[in-house]
């Protein structure tokens, strides 16, 4: 008995000083990035400023979040005078997380306006994966507006207006006309557990094991374990998927009406001046509401399918051999589409006219 | 079928019992099928061609044995070699071939018609070729006895542990073992366990995660930065040694499940001293097969100097060749073995000294430069070995000499410092040791701790990754 237990105490202990290596190797050789998130009572969760990061996914990316926490350069909340800044709002296509800072568009777009205008542009990326349009717009309003942008991009997608929200973090209340943020979060079970996990998710070994549950909920395993065999037995008679016409979901729509609703009045009111750019086809139904509403909508899939006839996915990763997000090459043709479009707008605002109430004028 | 899969350890987990639990009869037949069953799953069509080298070959062989006439056991060894190589030419190197052919003839304004033809390279085709022509080779030298059944022949070829990227056996190693149907003993299993923990998690967490950055940056060199590069090079050092030393060791520990042994593929070579060294201790299963089967043949230094040095330079030319059909690779061939022929012309007819003997402080940090550089220069070859293409290499080289950096330099120097310090130290325990399944000096308690950790980690990584093929596969 005694021999039993000695020898389990000895497998214990060899275990657990082997995981705390594997910890460390999984960390130091960017294998598995720990999470970069934090728990906060404002938005649920936030970036962890002062953090280097390095992600392999479909690309490859290696920066830091800034001590503001946020990607790209640290650009303080107050900004200089005669400055102009521009904040990107979006999901995963936004932080970037597959490329280097130096490829993604924001910095094309801020090399670009500085070479071109005479003021001085700071582009702040505010990306956050997997956010819908309703948390980029409260990521907004309770981060992004701290750094008093003149102009916020918003990229969304279908999927953005689609997707549902988090249930950790805040919520947009809409009542009749107007609309309020709920933080009824903070005293969910949900919130209570991340807060007492957050040591273990700064672990390594954490996301790793997370990856993998991600992928048994998804109803992946057998696939990934019995391979040809699973698509032997399940037959591979999928269907060609048809092009289908992009649709809002009705639970979804109020939210997203109310939104631009908010964009439009900022715009009319001399606010920040939001800008709709779209990542894919949008609903057509919502896209003549934000027009109506005075939110250009700016399409630049033009632009990207010219790429793709020269030769060049937009989306495809040569490195990872897949499809996913905007590659180098995509990001290069949004910089350059974007700079275009903001720059009378730029040139505008130098010249001293402060409000702009209907972007889509722009020549 | 990938050993880094879940389905292979199915596979393995249900042919391990039963191949214990049958007759000794039927163990070959069923482990032939089992062979087939592991190479069909790639692609079925692909067992025609292992069949027809193997009926080649055996019945070549036989005949070799059975004729005194030289002239006639001559033009055998031709059927055989031609055959092979026939079969291997059609395959990996028909394009390569007539695309340089093409290219040469548009420099002299000729236009050539030739059909590029859309072929799949099947898996592990230069192995089991120099695997059944070394058979033919070795009976025609007198050598070896040729086997009287087919069946343990197929299984030699076919053998699916070492199949699809070896090591090259050598039918006098490996066709007895086959003959007996031997049972492994518990050593054996102890043994294999251990060869297979070492050689997944070098293969899983070592290759294949050095292996999506590496492939992220030779992907398109040109959008990133030196530093990135330097990155890429050295990483990919550290796959291609990851992975094909894995490989081997989960061969090695597969095998012995099955009561067989197979010889040993890798030796530490990053720890070599000069780089005759390094090639005695780098794919060694394949450096001996050039050795045996083209450097002597061609004369070896029995010649003369200048033609030692010939044979050397074509040896390790054919040696790049053999990996792949590019002229990418056919430079990095060359170039070993103008390191080579250099390094033996410094020795002055010397013996290249092998492995380190402690004599002082001294002696280690003179064995540590010596380690270093030759390091370098094995680097230096595989950027050509590792790039797309000449233009993508020399721009490498270009932005290795015009040093530029974006910063983040000293997450770079993380990265690649983790990856060397995990695979060095591998290597010191082996080399300290004189033993690839150096785990077992552990008292089985804290042996099965580490099991437990290296073997659950690299799972769950092997579920939520993508399976990354054996970077020799292609070879």
């Amino acid at each position: 008995m005694r021999e039993h237990v000695r020898f389990f105490l000895k497998m214990t202990l060899t275990f657990t000083i082997a995981m705390v290596l594997l910890e460390l190797f999984l960390r130091f050789s960017a294998t598995t990035t720990p999470s970069v998130l934090v728990d906060d009572d404002m938005f649920g969760k936030m970036m962890k400023p002062s953090t280097d990061v390095t992600f392999v996914n479909e690309g490859l990316r290696i920066g830091r979040i800034n001590r503001y926490g946020y990607l790209g350069p640290a650009y303080a909340p107050r900004k200089e005078e005669g400055t102009v800044r521009i904040a990107l709002m979006g999901d995963s296509y936004v932080a970037g997380h597959h490329l280097f800072d130096r490829h993604h568009f924001r910095y094309l777009l801020e090399q670009g306006l500085n070479q071109l205008c005479d003021s001085h542009v700071e582009v702040l990326n505010f990306g956050f994966p997997a956010l819908n349009f309703e948390q980029m717009y409260l990521y907004y309003e309770v981060f992004a507006r701290k750094f008093a942008p003149d102009f916020v991009i918003y990229v969304i997608g279908t999927s953005s207006l689609n997707q549902p929200s988090d249930e950790v973090g805040p919520r947009l209340v809409v009542t009749d006309d107007s609309v309020h943020i709920s933080y009824a979060f903070r005293s969910s079970k949900r919130f209570a557990i991340s807060k007492r996990l957050s040591p273990l998710k700064r672990l390594a070994l954490y996301s790793l094991l997370r990856k993998g549950k991600q992928i048994y909920d998804r109803g992946d395993a057998p696939k990934v374990i019995f391979d040809k065999f699973f698509i032997l037995a399940r037959g591979s008679g999928r269907s060609a998927e048809k092009h289908s016409v992009p649709v809002e979901r009705p639970e979804r729509k109020a939210i997203n009406r109310a939104i631009v609703r908010q964009l439009g009045m900022s715009n009319r009111e001399g606010g920040p001046v939001s800008i709709i750019v779209t990542r894919g086809e949008l609903p057509r139904g919502f896209v003549e509401f934000a027009k109506n509403n005075g939110v250009a909508v700016w399409d630049p899939s033009a632009r990207l399918d010219s790429l793709a006839r020269s030769g060049i996915d937009p989306n495809w990763w040569a490195g990872s051999q897949r499809k996913g997000h905007w590659n180098q090459y995509a990001h290069r043709v949004i910089g350059d589409f974007l700079v275009h479009k903001m720059l009378p707008f730029i040139k505008s605002l130098a010249k001293g006219q402060k409000t702009l109430r209907d972007p889509d004028r722009a020549p | 079928m990938l050993f880094n899969s879940f389905i292979f350890i199915i596979f393995l987990c249900c042919v391990v019992p039963i191949y214990h639990f049958l007759n000794r009869r039927y163990r070959n037949l069923f482990l032939l099928g089992a062979s087939y069953l592991f190479y069909g799953y790639w692609d079925w069509r692909f067992l025609s061609l292992i069949l027809a080298s193997t009926l080649l070959d055996f019945h070549v062989g036989r005949a070799i044995y059975h004729n005194e006439d030289e002239g006639r056991r001559r033009f055998l060894l031709f059927l055989s070699v031609a055959g092979n190589l026939t079969i291997l030419g059609f395959f990996k190197y028909y394009n390569f071939f007539a695309d340089s052919f093409a290219a040469l003839a548009s420099v002299f304004g000729l236009k050539l018609d030739y059909a590029h033809l859309n072929i799949i390279l099947p898996v592990g085709i230069s192995f089991y070729t120099f695997q059944t022509l070394s058979y033919t080779i070795d009976i025609y030298r007198r050598k070896l006895e040729p086997t009287d059944s087919f069946r343990d022949f197929a299984l030699f070829v076919a053998f699916f542990p070492q199949l699809v990227a070896g090591p090259i056996e050598r039918a006098k190693h490996l066709l007895p073992q086959i003959e007996k149907s031997p049972s492994a003993t518990a050593e054996d299993f102890r043994e294999g366990l251990a060869l297979i923990t070492i050689g997944l998690f070098k293969k899983v967490m070592i290759g294949d995660t050095c292996g999506r950055i590496v492939d992220q940056i030779f992907a398109d060199p040109k959008l990133y930065s030196s530093p990135e590069l330097m990155m890429g090079l050295m990483l990919f050092a550290i796959q291609v040694y990851a992975d094909f030393s894995g490989y081997s060791s989960i061969a090695r520990g597969t095998a012995r499940f099955l009561g067989i042994h197979i010889m040993v593929n890798f030796n530490q070579p990053y720890l070599s001293a000069n780089i005759t060294e390094l090639w005695k201790r780098w794919h060694i299963s394949l450096s001996s097969w050039l050795r045996d089967y083209v450097y002597i043949s061609l004369g070896g230094n029995r010649k003369g100097t200048g033609r030692t040095y010939f044979n050397l330079l074509l040896t390790m030319t054919l040696c790049g060749l053999w990996h792949g059909a590019k002229w990418t690779f056919v430079f990095w061939g060359f170039l070993q073995g103008s390191f080579l022929a250099i390094h033996k012309l410094i020795l002055r007819g010397k013996k290249a000294t092998l492995g380190f003997t402690y004599a002082g402080g001294r002696s280690f940090f003179v064995f540590l430069c010596k380690v270093v550089w030759t390091h370098a220069l094995f680097l230096f070859g595989l950027l050509f070995f590792r790039a797309q293409s000449f233009s993508n290499a020399s721009y490498i080289l270009k932005e290795f000499v015009f040093w530029k950096s974006y910063g983040f330099d000293r997450q770079i120097f993380t990265i690649v410092f983790t990856y060397y310090f995990v695979t060095i130290l591998i290597d010191v325990i082996e080399y300290w040791t004189k033993d690839h399944a150096f785990l077992l000096r552990l008292q089985p308690a804290y042996r099965t701790g580490l099991y437990f950790a290296t073997l659950g980690i690299t799972f769950v990584y092997l579920f939520q990754a993508r399976s990354y093929p054996f970077v020799y596969f292609q070879f």
